[in-house]
């Protein structure tokens, strides 16, 4: 049995499966462009019909996601800033880690003890340390995108 | 005293008489050691001290069991045995017969223990050459065919590096693509200029909340234009859409609310 042969058939499908691999590591577009601040305003009708505005700005870029809340009810206001590392990511999906949390205030603008399922996903966005995974819905212009957050049944389109 | 012999497939063979080990180093690099019985053991240790020079029955038989009296059957029997550990059962030409004589080993076949791959001869102290009696050029003649095992060995641990980096990368890769995390599943359907996109958890979801909002898209203004993308969590729509100039809304609320097609409405013209 003659070694060399063999071994040349082994490296060849090596060198292909890791160029194929290298290959799809390098190459997998994104559905949103890194560093860009994306916004979008958000309206929640609450239980007892008055109507939360929000506007939600969102950064992703360097291994970490920013998003930042500024919500308002009746001419209240109050932001939220959340920032996260990114723990696993491809083009579709981007998998977070909430490290810091900061809020303008305390107290929340409306009765949310009334909209109980409202109340838990709020405790557990705005907890140090929640993962968090989205996954990013293709749209025809990579100047807007959608994603829908697993964890929270939540679903955004945001423009840049 | 160990002792370094190759076999006729190219293998490389260790003795060591003292705890009757007998290491094959394969040309692939693979090792086999074997325990061999005291008799084969004795008998090659004989055999292996003059490599070339006969050795009589009646020598070997004293040699290895000791003076005690064996019927010249062991022997035989011995030889068949060991001939077949070494793999020349066949043509006897590692451990030759000579007839009327005795048995001799092929001293073509001894090699310097010190020239075999280390992977195989771990266990031997250095020690003095085993075969002092060969002549320079002999020990030349058999290091060549030495080296092709050796090579092997690399070439086999090169690869078996090459093998782990790319389960390595694989593993990278498949880590990256994010294979395993949850999926959501999309059914679209255009009405007029207006493209809507339902998103559910199963395929059958995202149909079903697809028809859903095509019946209340046949409400709307046939001159609504974007993508809307729709969703219904627990008892919640969300919609959300972008508009034909590529800005934004997304709104929320209890699906006993608001008819679909009115939050697709307001969806689209909502304003800052």
């Amino acid at each position: 049995m003659k070694p060399t042969i063999p071994s040349i058939a082994h490296w060849i499908v090596l060198g292909i499966i890791n160029a194929a691999c290298i290959f799809s590591l390098m190459y997998s577009p994104s559905y949103y462009m890194e560093n860009t601040s994306y916004q979008t305003i958000t309206r929640q009708w609450l239980e007892d019909l008055n109507q939360l505005n929000t506007e939600e700005y969102l950064t992703i870029g360097h291994g970490r996601l920013t998003q930042t809340t500024l919500e308002s009810l009746n001419g209240k206001i109050r932001n939220a800033t959340i920032t996260a590392d990114i723990t696993r990511e491809s083009n579709r999906h981007v998998q977070i880690k909430i490290n810091n949390v900061k809020l303008s205030q305390d107290n929340e603008l409306f009765a949310i003890e009334k909209t109980p399922d409202l109340f838990f996903r709020r405790q557990f966005v705005l907890q140090e340390g929640a993962v968090l995974n989205y996954e990013l819905i293709p749209t025809t212009d990579k100047k807007a995108v959608c994603f829908y957050v697993h964890d929270l049944g939540r679903l955004r389109c945001m423009n840049h | 005293m160990r002792y370094a012999f190759k076999l006729k497939n190219g293998a490389m063979t260790l003795f060591d008489p003292d705890t009757a080990l007998l290491s094959i180093t394969t040309p692939h690099g693979d090792v086999q050691s074997t325990t061999i019985g005291r008799a084969e053991s004795r008998l090659l240790d004989l055999l292996l001290t003059e490599p070339g020079q006969t050795k009589s029955r009646e020598e070997i038989i004293d040699y290895t069991w000791n003076d005690r009296v064996v019927a010249s059957g062991s022997l035989n029997q011995a030889v068949f045995s060991l001939r077949n550990i070494l793999n020349d059962s066949r043509d006897h030409e590692i451990l030759m017969t000579v007839p009327r004589r005795g048995y001799c080993f092929n001293r073509h076949y001894v090699v310097d223990p010190q020239t075999v791959p280390p992977a195989s001869n771990e266990a031997v102290q250095p020690s003095v050459p085993a075969i002092e009696v060969l002549p320079s050029s002999e020990v030349d003649e058999v290091l060549v065919p030495s080296e092709k095992p050796l090579k092997a060995t690399y070439v086999k641990k090169a690869l078996s590096v090459a093998y782990v980096v790319t389960l390595g990368v694989c593993a990278f890769t498949g880590f990256h693509s994010g294979f395993d995390t949850p999926k959501i599943e999309i059914s679209s359907v255009k009405v007029n200029e207006l493209v809507i996109h339902a998103v559910g958890n199963s395929v059958e979801e995202a149909q079903s909340l697809r028809d859903l909002s095509v019946k209340q898209a046949q409400q709307l203004s046939p001159n609504l234009k974007g993508q809307v993308w729709l969703n219904l969590f627990k008892t919640n729509y969300s919609v959300s859409c972008i508009r034909p100039d590529l800005s934004t809304a997304n709104l929320q609320l209890n699906r006993d609310q608001k008819d679909l097609a009115l939050m697709i409405q307001q969806c689209l013209e909502a304003t800052p």
